[in-house]
């Protein structure tokens, strides 16, 4: 529960900052930020807490108004890259697929915008492995999983032409505590938090 | 496992009128400690009769306890055992999953009489299966035992 006060809490001094900052009078408007209709992100990314996942992902935004967006983000996760053959075990094929949709607000600085998003969606897990030790018989394993996946994102875009950088931070909030409040289970939500960079492409 | 033997077991029957069978005593573990149990499991089958494998890490060594199983299996084969498997669904590091199906087709071939359960808790991984295993676990081994 502790997690969720605090996602709480910065959501909400996320809503504050922007209530005061549309309250700030307008004397350097020409130098802010331009609101970006519409934007697609492509980036690349990767787990720290495994270091072991790579991600290819995109975003679309749609900034309906200056302060409301709606996302779409989707994305493909190579798992255990770099530990394919391990103690006689073969990892056939480890892959993520991601598709979410969210809502968010953002606040504009002078060179950059954040945008702090609610997303949810689907994950689906396929892996297999063989272990292929020659003392025993050869057996092979499967999972496919579909599974939600909910969480908050936090995107930062960088230039004001119609190419700049994007960074985003994706923290899950599944399976804890959605699914479960054990403790333990934060693990899943670890082992899911994204870091990613790309270029964005302004289209409006 | 010389001191579960040898100190605590004695001590556990005399000061908490423990049953003192085989066929009454459970070890219970989680990823090298279900490592372990497989390890009581394989290697001294004669001090417990039930065995719950959490998430248990059986990539260890070149996947040596299934060796030890099939080294062992003509002499253990012969009591009775209650084995319980346990794993994450998502625990996805490319170890865990096919020894602990290897290790499953092992005793489901090999031990008719064996009560065994295996179960993969849906959406969660290697610290989040452990909560929900332990329950399963048990449920199982007081419907079974």
């Amino acid at each position: 529960m502790k997690l969720i006060h605090t996602l709480t809490i910065l959501l909400f001094l996320s809503v504050l900052s922007t209530a005061n900052a549309q309250n700030a009078p307008v004397k350097s408007a020409k130098h802010s930020y331009p609101v970006q209709k519409l934007t697609i992100e492509p980036a690349i990314g990767f787990n720290p807490s495994s270091m072991s996942n790579v991600l290819a992902s995109n975003i679309v935004q749609w900034n309906v108004q200056k302060r409301l967006s709606v996302i779409s983000y989707t994305a493909y996760a190579y798992n255990n890259a770099f530990s394919r053959e391990f103690n006689h075990i073969t990892t056939e094929y480890n892959y993520s697929l991601m598709q979410k949709f969210g809502i968010g607000t953002s606040l504009y600085g002078k060179r950059a915008s954040h945008t702090f998003s609610l997303m949810a969606g689907i994950k689906y897990d396929a892996f297999k492995e063989t272990l292929t030790n020659p003392e025993l018989e050869p057996v092979s394993a499967s999972i496919n999983s579909t599974s939600p996946d909910v969480g908050l994102m936090y995107n930062w875009k960088l230039g004001k032409g119609k190419f700049f950088f994007s960074y985003r931070m994706y923290l899950p909030i599944y399976p804890y505590p959605f699914k479960t409040t054990d403790f333990w289970s934060l693990d899943g939500n670890i082992g899911n938090i994204t870091m990613e960079f790309g270029v964005g492409i302004r289209l409006k | 496992m010389q001191f579960i033997q040898e100190d605590l077991i004695p001590r556990m029957e005399l000061e908490f009128a423990a049953d003192t069978t085989r066929e009454s005593r459970v070890i219970i573990g989680h990823s090298f400690g279900g490592l372990f149990a497989a390890y009581a499991f394989t290697s001294f089958n004669q001090v417990f009769g039930n065995y719950l494998m959490l998430s248990p890490s059986l990539w260890y060594d070149n996947e040596i306890i299934l060796i030890q199983e099939q080294d062992h299996r003509d002499v253990i084969k012969a009591n009775h055992q209650l084995v319980y498997l346990g794993l994450g669904e998502l625990e996805k590091s490319g170890r865990m999953l096919v020894p602990f199906q290897a290790f499953y087709q092992q005793l489901e071939a090999n031990y008719p009489g064996i009560a065994l359960e295996r179960q993969l808790q849906p959406h969660l991984d290697h610290q989040g299966s452990k909560q929900p295993n332990i329950i399963e676990g048990l449920q199982f081994y007081f419907q079974n035992r």
